[in-house]
């Protein structure tokens, strides 16, 4: 039998357009032929499960899923700015230690400052204030005494 | 976004639901997958058969979601990726368990063997040209020959039972070069 007839044959029985005969019979050559019975479960496995739509959907989440993720684009963005930044920030500070350290052993040392002769003030006789004279101390409250 | 809009534009295979979908809960996915030693590529796998399970299930009018979609949908991607992960490491714990304990939800209900089939089906129909496709797509639509033979430009019903018969053996070659393809149409 060609292949051609056989595929025809197990589409007749699948759909269920065999005469009652031709059906008992075409069972009967499955029961004898495990190669057969397979082959019939295949046309009826691809019968049953084709679904173009599902078909589709996996034909766009293909093309759906080749595009960039927008948040996860945006943070490695973010992320290898953040490090570029840190690096820049880091080697500044490296750098500016580095320098101030060189400037440090470069500097010659300071001279000691010359003793400068400080001048005292002249004072005068008429310009001394004499202390003034010490307010009197207020009469002390009679009940307070008495509680003394 | 509500769970019958996520419903409805996965059931049409509406781009802007599968992005949305795409750009919020896959970053989800992928760290899940990649903290569970996967890779990226497992996510992409796991995120895809999750939208084909829900497609699936939406087919059927009494299909509800009693979580929020994000919720539901990320538990279907923990119980692919667990059952992925299983295979490949022989793990002695079985899903059912493993489900109880991260998802929280044990009514998934999910056919691997199934999904499975269908995946090869799907792959090997994706290898097939465009006029192939087509012609297998009205045969397994229940097309009558007569208007496969005139969508397809063939000169006659006789003439279109050819190409069919030709696509038609294409597609089962490629799924019978597929390992274990025995075990999956007789699940």
């Amino acid at each position: 039998m060609k292949q051609s007839e056989l595929y025809e044959q197990i589409e007749a029985y699948l759909n269920d357009t065999l005469s009652p005969g031709q059906r008992q019979e075409w069972e009967q050559r499955m029961a004898e032929d495990p190669a057969l019975s397979q082959e019939v479960a295949l046309h009826r496995s691809l019968k049953e499960d084709f679904d173009p739509g599902r078909i589709a959907l996996r034909a766009n989440l293909r093309d759906i899923m080749q595009e960039p993720l927008p948040s996860n684009a945006q943070s490695k963005f973010d992320k290898k700015w953040y490090w570029w930044i840190s690096l820049g920030c880091l080697s500044a500070v490296l750098i500016l230690y580095a320098v101030w350290m060189v400037w440090a052993k470069e500097k010659p040392a300071s001279p000691e400052p010359e003793s400068v002769p400080i001048e005292m003030p002249k004072v005068y006789p008429d310009t001394i204030q004499t202390p003034k004279k010490a307010a009197p101390i207020a009469k002390a409250d009679p009940a307070l005494e008495a509680f003394q | 976004m509500t769970n019958t809009d996520y419903l409805e534009g996965v059931l049409n295979g509406d781009p802007i639901v599968l992005r949305k979908m795409y750009q919020t809960m896959f970053p989800l996915i992928l760290k899940m997958v990649e903290g569970q030693s996967g890779s990226e590529d497992d996510a992409r796998d796991i995120f895809q058969e999750a939208t084909i399970v829900i497609y699936s299930k939406a087919q059927s009018p009494d299909f509800r979601i009693n979580f929020q979609f994000n919720t539901y949908f990320t538990a279907v991607c923990r119980n692919l990726w667990l059952n992925r992960r299983s295979k490949r490491s022989a793990s002695e714990v079985t899903i059912r368990e493993d489900v109880k304990l991260l998802a929280g939800t044990d009514d998934l209900e999910l056919n691997y063997l199934t999904m499975e089939r269908q995946q090869v089906f799907d792959d090997a129909f994706a290898k097939l040209g465009e006029d192939c496709q087509k012609l297998l797509r009205l045969f397994f639509e229940k097309t009558p020959m007569s208007e496969i033979a005139t969508e397809m430009g063939f000169a006659s019903e006789g003439y279109a039972r050819r190409p069919k018969f030709q696509c038609k053996d294409y597609l089962v070659d490629l799924v019978k070069k597929q390992p274990g393809y025995l075990e999956l149409i007789q699940a």
